[in-house]
């Protein structure tokens, strides 16, 4: 179970005040757009400093972690693949083994487009791809930012669905931020509501 | 190959390399916005006249000063008026450019790929040397291939430092000055174009380098 307790004033008009428990499967957080729920994903992952996170995963205490050591997979809305790498060097770039990133291209049925660079993948291919690197390096928090607001509804609809069988396999407390209704029922995610910066 | 046009190649070579050996420390350095005093020194001679930087540098390492009294004590010669003291000359005015454009490369890296990069457990260190130099080094590249120019076609801040010692300090730049003054017409011909060849083919390489891959027009 992942246990969060933030705060964080940005400026005057705009602060963060958030508690989560987020436990194994997949927990939506919904809310309209500047409503604190990306920054909230990158004070998790240790991206953003907070003026107070208290952040537990189990018994093991997060705060003032650097990112590298929380074992934390962020799924950006952009992906962020790095443009000079292969698929299968961004997968390799934070998996344990060459075998482990082999595999997740494999299980994301991308394991064809491994020696492409992401410029030449398809919108389905590079979501996969970002899927298959977050996974690939066994996280124990999965964190998923609209990953999937960029794609036509069939393909979305099918990288659910494959993503749901994953993060079932894995059982590991996973936080999605979405704007639409279909992820939440599709995940059959627990719902955790952010307005104005509060849960 | 003609000795004053080598003479340049080599000083141009070694200053560049050195310039690049010291943008990327301080291209990160400066990006600090308490230091901008250290930014604004460190550009500063891309706008000084030649000759003010020359006046500067013949100061700073003439036998005079410490530095030029530590140098003349541990290699028993003097600073100025040497190869040595020219390359020191070129690195002082190519520094700025390759500088600038390090760190504008630097910072033109797209933050979410950096942050990418540490959410799949890069420390801060393979960060920068797997995602963020190699993103950065078509800019920083283009930067470098300017400041050669730069230090390859100097006249004032050499003819400053350097003077004019044939086969010691008398760099193309100087030796097409001398040429042309000894009415050796064709001989200031021949180097200058020369030397305009280089720099066409150097900029050309910087501009391409400078457009953004796969960019379309």
């Amino acid at each position: 179970m992942l246990k969060a307790r933030i705060t964080h004033r940005f400026d005057a008009r705009f602060a963060l005040d958030v508690t989560l428990e987020v436990p194994p499967g997949v927990t939506a957080l919904v809310g309209p757009s500047g409503s604190g729920k990306t920054s909230t994903l990158q004070i998790i992952a240790g991206l953003l400093k907070a003026d107070s996170a208290d952040i537990h995963l189990g018994s093991t205490s997060w705060s003032g972690l650097p990112p590298e050591r929380r074992n934390v997979s962020l799924v950006f809305q952009s992906l962020a693949l790095f443009p000079h790498l292969t698929a299968l060097q961004n997968v390799r770039f934070g998996a344990p083994s060459d075998s482990d990133a082999t595999q997740w291209l494999e299980r994301m049925r991308v394991s064809h487009v491994a020696k492409r660079k992401p410029r030449s993948l398809s919108g389905g291919e590079a979501q996969r791809v970002a899927l298959a690197r977050a996974l690939a390096r066994a996280p124990s928090v999965l964190l998923l930012d609209e990953p999937f607001s960029a794609l036509d509804s069939a393909l979305h609809e099918r990288l659910l669905h494959e993503l749901r069988e994953h993060i079932t396999a894995l059982n590991i407390p996973t936080l999605l931020v979405t704007h639409d209704e279909r992820d939440v029922r599709t995940l059959s995610a627990r719902t955790i509501a952010i307005e104005n910066g509060r849960t | 190959m003609n000795g004053p046009l080598w003479l340049s190649l080599e000083i141009a070579s070694i200053a560049t390399l050195l310039t690049t050996l010291l943008a990327l420390p301080l291209a990160s350095l400066v990006s600090h916005r308490r230091l901008f005093v250290l930014d604004a020194l460190l550009t500063t001679p891309l706008v000084l006249p030649p000759t003010v930087l020359g006046y500067f540098l013949l100061v700073v390492m003439g036998n005079h000063t410490v530095i030029g009294r530590a140098w003349q004590a541990v290699f028993g010669s003097s600073l100025v008026f040497t190869t040595t003291g020219i390359v020191f000359a070129a690195v002082i005015t190519s520094l700025p450019l390759v500088l600038q454009a390090t760190r504008a490369a630097i910072e033109g890296v797209d933050v979410t790929l950096v942050n990418a990069a540490r959410t799949l457990g890069a420390n801060r260190f393979k960060t920068y040397t797997r995602i963020t130099l190699p993103l950065a080094s078509r800019g920083m590249c283009a930067g470098i291939v300017l400041g050669f120019a730069r230090a390859l076609g100097d006249f004032g801040v050499t003819m400053m430092v350097g003077g004019n010692l044939p086969g010691e300090t008398r760099t193309a730049s100087l030796a097409i000055y001398d040429a042309f003054i000894a009415d050796r017409a064709t001989e200031a011909l021949h180097l200058s174009l020369m030397l305009a060849g280089f720099s066409i083919v150097l900029v050309s390489v910087a501009t391409l380098l400078g457009r953004r891959p796969h960019a379309h027009a």
